[in-house]
């Protein structure tokens, strides 16, 4: 079994049109199944692709969408995870490019690009991220990669124990945080053809926008604590194909942010240990520290690829919150 | 003997409408046909060959009840165990309640009985090594969720693990009855958790990087033995960070190993404080059970 689709769903109406989506991708039956996480508490209406063979119906009682996700990756089979939404739909040939990608570069988590609409259809933004290899600095500068456009390895998603599914880090941070940790251990790789159609879930989504900065903050803190983490920012800085500089000026930037957050706690031992990272940060850094790019890295906050795209699409009315978070995270790391 | 464990629980002494079974078939082929699976109080849910925590984790998941109790398919409850259980509930606020437990050996020959004597705030105690099966345990729901169930990056000591992340929030309630027959021996890694010392030392590592770890250890250390305990976690741990090249970890350790000494006041006049601090561990519900034992005998 190649590719294990999970869908967790609260019952609504577009989960046929999800499913049929991905029926639609021409892979035999044995070679991808869909799992369907009913989280809503009530029972699904009937529908014709319950008579379809590879999918299967698990029912959670109103948890978080982690333990749903979660629920559906530890009855799958596929080599690769998808997790798709059920108000998102993926592209034609979409599984076709992941796979052809995923298996020739044997990355764990493989990206294509994205489309965004509106509740009418009409395309808002489209972003093909280039992230490959090493990308934990990426990540932790929140770059975003949507998993319905990814495709995950089982193996890497088990080795990080899957999407945290502790409250500090649920509310719709979940996807983030799973990048994070994944890109500490294992490479990414990228198809720039567009894959899939997200809708806007901003206005009136679950997602909990006001603590966004919080869990942002949490995650980013697990994810430096881990051993290899500074090794693994540096080499991701330094062989980053673009603004390789700049991204070397970040890594500093993050362990100064992450030694004030544990000064405020009072963490003194962890913040000395922030302290000498960041003192041997800047002596890796070398003749880059002549560089404007490495200083611009090192002082201002970084701005994600999706909030610039808001902002050039001028669609920020449908995302403001999105971009509420984004501005609230900016503004505290400052201080 | 998953019948005979699912069976046990079916014939509890309850209410059918008051508890469910979840099956988590995880051998990645069906189960053999059986009685027990025309019973609607049971589902089964197919995993496909994960870690234990993992298929622990989705039962939770599925779960409806208030309490979570992890049976393994090799051993079985009393007939009164639930029932026990959730009168302790009703007089209790712990998350975390438990009973006696009877370990068995491979032929069901009965080894010894476990009774631990943990009530209230055990931090102390259960990160010194006290330990008690899941089989004779419910854990609440909600708490479960709230600290993200079990660690599936720990193969082997994660029951010890949750164990000890419940108790550094809540508290814990025993009742003095027979819960459950735990076999013990062979591959019997539910019970060994020391068979697994370095999986077992990260997670004691993992706990200690938590907030609020030293306040709740002192305020479960009351006895001149137990603070000499608490003193003794940091000292090692310092020693394990220093292997390790840990440096501000293993400073950050010994600060917290001089703090521990100097809060146990008298207590370091006391023998039994330099005894904790100097020997290794030996469970008081397992010394407790082999001294039974060898008395019957």
């Amino acid at each position: 079994m190649a590719i294990s689709t999970i869908i967790p769903t609260i019952g609504r109406p577009s989960l046929s049109a999800a499913i049929q989506s991905v029926v639609d991708q021409g892979l035999g039956s044995d070679e991808f199944e869909i799992l369907v996480v009913n989280d809503s508490g009530k029972s699904l209406p009937p529908a014709d692709w319950q008579k379809l063979g590879n999918i299967k119906v698990i029912h959670t009682n109103r948890r978080n969408r982690s333990v749903a996700r979660n629920v559906g990756a530890a009855a799958s089979h596929g080599k690769y995870l998808h997790f798709l939404d059920d108000d998102d739909s993926m592209l034609p040939g979409a599984f076709e490019a992941l796979l052809t990608v995923a298996e020739k570069s044997k990355a764990a988590w493989t990206h294509g690009a994205f489309r965004m609409v509106d509740n009418s259809g009409a395309t808002v933004i489209e972003l093909s991220p280039d992230e490959t290899g090493n990308c934990s600095i990426q990540m932790l500068a929140w770059e975003w990669l949507p998993l319905q456009a990814s495709f995950i390895t089982s193996e890497a998603f088990f080795a990080v124990d899957g999407f945290a599914s502790l409250p500090s880090l649920g509310g719709g941070f979940e996807d983030v945080h799973l990048s994070r940790q994944i890109s500490l251990l294992y490479d990414m790789a990228h198809t720039e053809q567009t894959v899939t159609t997200i809708r806007i879930g901003d206005v009136g989504s679950t997602t909990n926008y006001i603590t966004m900065f919080d869990q942002n903050r949490h995650s980013r803190e697990k994810t430096i604590e881990a051993h290899q983490a500074f090794r693994r920012l540096v080499a991701s800085a330094k062989s980053s194909p673009s603004h390789s500089n700049y991204w070397c000026g970040k890594v500093l930037y993050y362990y100064m942010a992450s030694l004030k957050w544990q000064l405020q706690n009072k963490h003194l031992f962890t913040a000395a240990s922030r302290g000498t990272h960041m003192l041997a940060a800047t002596l890796l850094a070398g003749s880059r520290l002549l560089s404007s790019d490495f200083w611009r890295g090192v002082i201002h906050p970084h701005y994600p690829r999706m909030g610039r795209a808001i902002q050039e699409a001028g669609a920020d009315h449908l995302y403001a919150n999105t971009r509420r978070a984004i501005d609230m995270a900016n503004s505290k790391s400052k201080q | 003997m998953l019948t005979r464990a699912v069976e046990s629980v079916l014939a509890q002494r309850l209410p059918a409408s008051e508890f469910e079974v979840i099956v988590v078939n995880d051998s990645g082929v069906p189960l053999p046909e059986a009685d027990w699976q025309k019973s609607d109080r049971v589902q089964i849910v197919a995993t496909n060959r994960r870690e234990r925590s993992v298929a622990r984790n989705l039962g939770a998941s599925i779960a409806n009840g208030r309490y979570l109790h992890f049976l393994d398919d090799d051993d079985w409850l009393e007939p009164y165990a639930y029932r026990h259980l959730l009168q302790l509930s009703q007089s209790s606020e712990a998350k975390w309640l438990y009973g006696m437990t009877q370990l068995v050996d491979r032929k069901n020959k009965p080894l010894i009985q476990l009774r631990h004597g943990l009530q209230g705030n055990c931090f102390m105690q259960v990160m010194a090594g006290e330990w008690i099966p899941l089989q004779s345990s419910w854990i609440e729901r909600n708490t479960f969720m709230k600290i993200g169930g079990f660690n599936a990056l720990l193969a082997g000591p994660e029951d010890i693990d949750l164990l000890r992340r419940v108790l550094l929030v809540e508290k814990i309630a025993e009742t003095r009855n027979l819960i459950a027959h735990v076999i013990m021996g062979g591959n019997g890694s539910t019970t060994d958790y020391s068979r697994h010392p370095q999986a077992s030392r990260q997670a004691r590592e993992q706990i200690l990087d938590s907030s609020n770890v030293f306040h709740r250890m002192r305020s479960s250390a009351l006895t001149p033995f137990w603070r000499g305990r608490m003193a003794r976690v940091y000292l090692t741990s310092t020693v394990w960070n220093l292997q390790r090249r840990h440096l501000f970890t293993a400073a950050s350790r010994i600060s917290l190993s001089i703090a521990s000494i100097l809060h146990a006041g008298n207590s370091i006049l006391a023998k039994d404080f330099w005894r904790a601090i100097s020997g290794p561990y030996s469970s008081i519900a397992f010394e407790a059970g082999i001294g039974e034992a060898q008395r019957i005998k």
